[in-house]
């Protein structure tokens, strides 16, 4: 008896004692991701915030904000991302990063500005990491029912050509509304490299394309301001084919 | 035998007892009082809200020990009485020394991305740090404060309970003040409802009650607010917040005596930009702008109306600012205002659980 209970007690405690085995290191697998950024470029030089460039007009501009919401990029029935904004003065080039195999996405398309499913909600009510959150619209919510501001181009312009350096005026273009929601088609994205399973594809946003169009200028003199209101819908239409026009993928 | 296992059993107990963790203190969860129609407050991974941190951050909000003399303390320039701002142009540090700015008022700071006027501190827990040892604020060390503040059996009970510790020091008094701070949510005001209203979001009963007493001036006065050729304020201050989070320059001055952003980050891009603030509480919390210089309402609507000054930096959404401004009329003016004051949120600035402990 007096054995057995010490055989319980020692085997007990070697139980208490027992290391857990050490395990073969597990082996986690990479999930293939995808990174689209946007460069902001004027003609061939790449823009800089606060940075002055030349209309064909000659008129001096400044940009201070350069941003826009995409909706819903998918290749067919592959959805790369639901909701995006680019904000080149907060966050620089990157738009977003997601998982994906770039086997899936050699073309791409899909809505620049917000979809009108989401474009009436609750703007508090996404997710707090999503972009459409009223947190992270960092002011492209006009806090009504109209929704968000799709394309935000604002800036200074100088369109008086004297001496003075002090720009003159300034220009704002507010695209928005279910009415000027953009889709883009690009039936070909090439992707890059860029090794650990990351692969980038690098938009351009030809901001020159915009006001210096071939057939469809922007004057910013006259053309200075739009906010997407039912008088404005020229101008607004004007901005937002030129800015569809203005990105192209690498 | 028996004397044997009794050995035995003792021994493997207290093997099994020396492999537990440690007991510790046990904190309760606080569970902010979010309205519906605001987002989710981030809340540092760092600094969890619990029933004691906000306990112990509401005392030290009105600890004037905090203080090198004794006499002020955070509630001191951020009263609850003045929508917790301060209602003298320039607060009053304890060496009688000014600052050249004005207190900003405390509200919803749980949503905020920067902080003080040029956004040099990027979190609550880090704003906090600053006034204490600033020499034309509280002026005194962080380890003074703290050494103080161990000497009081109340506060190290109240840190142990907040945080498990007795030695504390002064990133617990921050997170302690920054946890309080997080409660101060203010999101029931006419306007509220109003942008309930206009966002389609469901009424509560109290809503009703409250958008039953929404005129038709103050309505007229949000329109304008909202107007691209009216008052065009909506640019800047929307949401839930009230406000954008940006730095601006909205046509103070043409030649800047304080930089503001551009002292912090160095870019002349960023001079005479400060924070847009939230208009929430306005009527309450004059005077005004980052320096104070409108003591009222009607000289803030007079600035943006006639008073705009061109500069280098200025802000591209003040959008009639070659005209001087947005031109409003006198009828137009009284609107604006009455509009203004549908942000005043009573129940923010009365709530107890923001006031003093011991008044």
């Amino acid at each position: 008896m007096r054995y057995l209970i010490l055989s319980i007690c020692v085997a007990l405690l070697a139980v208490g004692c027992k290391k857990e085995k050490v395990k073969d290191p597990e082996v986690t697998p990479v999930t293939p991701q995808l990174k689209v950024t946007v460069q902001p470029v004027f003609g061939a030089e790449n823009l800089y915030i606060d940075s002055v460039y030349t209309t064909a007009d000659g008129w001096d501009l400044q940009f201070t904000e350069v941003k826009f919401y995409l909706t819903h990029w998918a290749n067919g029935a592959n959805e790369l991302v639901e909701a995006a904004r680019f904000d080149y003065t907060e966050n620089g080039t990157k738009c977003f990063q997601v998982d994906g195999a770039v086997a899936n996405f050699g073309a791409l398309t899909g809505n620049i500005g917000v979809s009108a499913d989401f474009n009436h909600s609750d703007p508090s009510a996404f997710p707090s990491n999503s972009p459409l959150n009223i947190m992270n619209a960092n002011g492209m919510h006009w806090s009504w029912a109209s929704g968000y501001i799709f394309i935000v181009l604002e800036g200074r312009a100088d369109t008086i050509p004297d001496a003075n350096p002090l720009f003159d005026h300034t220009f704002t273009y507010h695209i928005a509304s279910d009415t000027y929601l953009g889709s883009k088609n690009f039936p070909t994205v090439n992707w890059t490299d860029a090794g650990n399973s990351l692969h980038t594809a690098e938009f351009k946003l030809d901001l020159q394309k915009i006001f210096d169009h071939p057939t469809n200028p922007i004057d910013v003199r006259s053309e200075y301001m739009t906010h997407s209101g039912g008088s404005e819908a020229v101008l607004t239409q004007k901005v937002l084919a030129n800015f569809l026009e203005a990105l192209t993928a690498p | 035998m028996n004397r044997l296992l009794f050995v035995i059993l003792i021994g493997i107990v207290a093997f099994q007892a020396c492999k537990k963790d440690q007991v510790g203190y046990q904190t309760t969860p606080y569970e902010l009082d979010i309205p519906s129609h605001f987002p989710d407050m981030p809340i540092p991974e760092d600094n969890p809200m619990t029933e004691e941190g906000v306990l112990l951050g509401r005392m030290l909000f009105y600890e004037k020990q905090l203080s090198g003399n004794n006499t002020i303390s955070c509630g001191t320039c951020h009263a609850p009485e003045n929508a917790f701002s301060d209602p003298n142009q320039f607060s009053t540090g304890i060496d009688g020394i000014q600052g050249n700015r004005n207190s900003m008022a405390l509200v919803n700071l749980g949503w905020q991305t920067s902080f003080f006027w040029d956004g040099r501190s990027h979190t609550l827990e880090e704003q906090i740090l600053q006034p204490v040892p600033n020499p034309v604020e509280m002026h005194q060390s962080w380890t003074k404060a703290v050494s103080k503040l161990k000497q009081d059996v109340e506060y190290r009970n109240a840190f142990y309970r907040a945080f498990g510790t007795v030695d504390f020091d002064s990133t617990h008094v921050s997170k302690a003040l920054a946890q309080f701070l997080r409660t101060m949510i203010s999101g029931n005001s006419k306007y509220d409802v109003i942008y309930k209203y206009v966002n389609s979001i469901p009424f509560s009963a109290q809503d009703q009650q409250i958008w039953n007493t929404v005129t038709t001036e103050e309505l007229a006065g949000y329109d304008l607010f909202q107007s691209l050729n009216g008052a065009d304020c909506f640019h800047c201050h929307n949401g839930p917040l009230m406000q954008v989070q940006k730095f601006s320059n909205n046509g103070l001055d043409a030649v800047f005596t304080d930089l503001g952003r551009g002292l912090i980050t160095g870019n002349p891009a960023d001079n005479g930009k400060f924070k847009v603030p939230t208009l929430r509480n306005i009527e309450l919390s004059a005077p005004y702008m980052h320096d104070g210089r409108f003591q009222t309402l009607d000289d803030v609507i007079e600035h943006y109306s006639t008073g705009i000054h061109q500069s280098a930096t200025i802000d591209p959404l003040i959008e009639f600012a070659s005209q001087g401004g947005v031109q409003l009329d006198p009828d137009q003016r009284l609107l604006l205002k009455a509009f203004l004051k549908t942000l005043t949120d009573y129940e923010f600035v009365t709530n107890p659980n923001f006031q003093p402990l011991n008044p």
